[in-house]
């Protein structure tokens, strides 16, 4: 096999053929609208079909406005985004201040079965019409994962798990830590991301 | 003088003699059911203890089961003659309310065959399937395809065919598979009949037999005019109609397209799988029939009963029509999963659609799945979230113009046509979390280490809810972001409100 038609091989199946960190860098992704974020993040942004984990200490760090400039441009594409168990109630005129249009976003949040949320969250993933699917888990086993994974990829959407409760392993694809440095500034650390073999940590601004 | 017989044959011959097109003849298929009192109160033959069905006005045996005519117990015999046969037997009421209702729903179910289903005769289908018989190949195939349909009930039947509705009935109570597609020939087969069994009232029958008539043959050959002098002009004008001589009216239902079909359980049951695959039939049977009329549906209403009467209902809807069998049998199995049944038993389900839709044929593209598809899908997961979780689980938010922070938005439930306006509300400092209730923060248990931007929210006096706060942002020790007030109508308390997460 020479060369070219390798090369050929690679453009037309990347996911079926192991390439080492070069084909995370390959991978699809959404612009956080950070720019900073996205130098940090192997798909140069959210990326698609695959587990995202964002852990926080807090409830009010600005893990949710980092992802508002995404959920914007997805409501906006008339994608839905659905939240699953909202640990508060998400304020409307907030969010339409963001610039998400309320049409497109969906609040699962009488939930109280934990089981009943994730298969909600799988089968909504790999619906065409679904941008992004946030939930608010506060346990969860490597199986979770590994079917969400299957969902996601099978849709080509956002999945964005928010761990009540910090996790040590996970297999999520990308996990981030999140701490407030001081008003408006948060401390990102990148803790897992395929292609990456070290953690990467930026500061980033985001305004209220 | 001339006889019943000769008339007949008279009448005959005049068809066959006309020069023009043969007028269309209506072919009457009636299907009888023997054992509808029975079923209609959910016996079977199976049942080992001997049961009769009585009527309650006469005292006397409407039904008897095999067990009990075993032991010489017969139908008609009084109540208290047929307990001297057997004391242990059980005797229930006979109840035509639910005969009428069983025999209404068979003709629901019957109406997949032909359009013309009558209820005229006790216990018994009409149906008009002249025209039937070119969409079924043959009337061979027809009664196979009926007789299939409710074997799977386990019904006995009984069925025949005549020109003459009257005439079909009288053989289907006697005989079974009688198919007499002309007159003459339906003429012939009612000769074979006894007199007993001809709907006659018991005074004529009495005087018949007084005469020495016994059978149909012998009836039919008596002059006309002498057995109307005898036994009346109504006798006279049954036994016209009766062949075919007299036109006989037939009132077919004329509902509103409906489907129903049902699955009775020889046992109470309570195997889930089991139920939910007798429930996949029903919507088999459904889904052909929406084919059949180019249709579709968005509920569907399951009904199952059990031997002590009770019932308890199961409503399947999906936000947009289909005639989709795998999203029909995802939504029913994850309605059926909440609905816990398996602490119930289950004698019989019933499905009941009533509200159908015109199938929208969608154009498919052969290179790419175009956006209908992927709305579908979307729908569809929609669709069994709700059923799983209840539809109260899937809610929207809506930005409403209120200064008060409670009143500010509502949750509504989800609707896949919403046209609400985009809104775009500026207030700059709201916090993406709000607290369904204030948290009251005492000054010696927290401190805001920063405030800014004091803004004082004032408003609600019209609808006694009225609000006097001053929202400030306050950093906590650990950087968080809290959207906070002093409560100026309480003692100036200080509030947690929200996170600017």
């Amino acid at each position: 096999m020479d060369s070219a038609s390798l090369e050929q091989l690679l453009q037309k199946s990347p996911a079926l053929l192991w390439q080492g960190r070069k084909a995370s860098t390959q991978k699809q992704g959404i612009a956080s609208g950070f720019p900073a974020l996205d130098r940090l993040l192997p798909s140069a942004g959210w990326p698609l079909a695959c587990i995202t984990e964002i852990s926080t200490m807090q409830c009010g760090a600005g893990e949710l406005r980092l992802l508002m400039p995404a959920i914007a441009k997805l409501t906006q594409q008339a994608l839905y985004v659905v939240w699953i168990a909202p640990p508060f109630i998400p304020y409307a005129p907030s969010l339409s201040a963001y610039g998400i249009d309320l049409r497109y976003l969906i609040i699962l949040d009488s939930i109280d079965n934990e089981q009943d949320q994730y298969w909600s969250m799988e089968k909504l993933l790999p619906c065409k019409q679904c941008g992004m699917v946030l939930m608010w888990p506060h346990s969860y086993h490597d199986k979770h994962i590994r079917r969400l994974q299957l969902a996601a990829e099978k849709g080509n959407s956002l999945a964005i798990l928010y761990p009540r409760n910090r996790q040590q392993h996970s297999s999520a694809s990308l996990r981030l830590l999140i701490q407030a440095t001081a008003i408006n500034q948060l401390q990102i650390t990148i803790l897992k991301a395929r292609g990456v073999l070290h953690a990467r940590t930026t500061t980033l601004s985001v305004q209220l | 003088m001339t006889n019943l017989a000769q008339q007949t044959q008279l009448l005959l011959t005049t068809e066959k003699n006309t020069d023009t097109a043969p007028a269309y003849q209506p072919l009457w298929m009636c299907i009888h059911f023997p054992l509808l009192s029975a079923h209609s109160l959910g016996l079977t033959q199976k049942q080992k203890q001997p049961f009769i069905i009585f009527q309650r006005k006469s005292q006397t045996v409407h039904y008897a089961c095999p067990a009990a005519q075993q032991l010489g117990i017969e139908t008609g015999m009084p109540l208290s003659q047929a307990y001297l046969f057997c004391e242990t037997m059980i005797a229930y009421p006979r109840n035509k309310r639910k005969e009428k209702s069983l025999i209404q729903s068979l003709a629901l179910w019957a109406k997949q065959f032909s359009p013309h289903v009558s209820v005229k005769y006790e216990n018994a289908l009409l149906l008009e399937i002249r025209a039937s018989l070119n969409l079924f190949d043959n009337i061979y195939q027809l009664e196979k395809r009926i007789r299939n349909g409710l074997q799977v009930k386990a019904y006995p039947i009984s069925i025949a065919s005549s020109p003459i509705p009257i005439g079909s009935y009288l053989l289907a109570r006697k005989a079974n598979n009688i198919i007499t597609e002309t007159r003459h020939s339906l003429h012939a087969e009612l000769g074979k009949l006894d007199l007993a069994d001809f709907l006659i009232d018991q005074n004529n029958q009495d005087k018949l037999s007084n005469l020495g008539i016994t059978t149909g043959h012998e009836l039919f050959r008596l002059p006309v005019a002498d057995l109307s002098r005898r036994l009346g002009k109504e006798f006279h004008t049954y036994l016209n109609t009766l062949l075919g001589i007299q036109h006989e009216p037939v009132n077919c239902i004329k509902d509103k397209l409906s489907f129903y079909d049902f699955y009775d359980f020889s046992n109470d049951e309570q195997d889930f799988e089991l139920i939910l695959r007798h429930m996949y039939q029903l919507v088999d049977q459904l889904l052909h029939f929406l084919i059949r009329n180019d249709l579709s549906c968005s509920s569907l209403s399951f009904t199952f009963s059990a031997s002590n009467k009770a019932s308890s209902t199961l409503i399947v809807n999906t936000s947009s029509s289909t005639r989709d069998k795998q999203i029909w049998y995802n939504l029913i199995r994850e309605k059926l999963n909440a609905k816990k049944l398996s602490q119930n038993n289950v004698y019989g389900i019933q499905l009941n659609v009533s509200h159908f839709q015109h199938h929208n044929y969608q154009n498919q593209s052969l290179l790419h799945h175009n956006k209908s598809e992927q709305s579908e899908n979307w729908q569809h997961a929609i669709d069994q979230i709700t059923a799983r979780l209840g539809p109260n689980a899937i809610c929207m938010l809506e930005a409403k113009e209120d200064h008060r922070p409670e009143f500010s938005y509502r949750k509504t439930p989800y609707n896949k046509q919403q046209h609400k306006p985009y809104l775009t509300h500026k207030h700059t400092y709201r916090p993406l979390w709000l607290l369904a209730k204030p948290i009251a923060i005492s000054r010696q248990d927290y401190v805001p280490s920063k405030n800014i931007n004091i803004e004082r929210i004032e408003d609600g006096w019209w609808d006694k809810q009225a609000i006097r706060r001053d929202y400030y942002i306050a950093k906590a020790e650990n950087n968080d972001l809290l959207w906070m007030y002093v409560d100026l109508k309480n003692n100036h308390q200080h509030f947690l409100h929200g996170y600017f997460a």
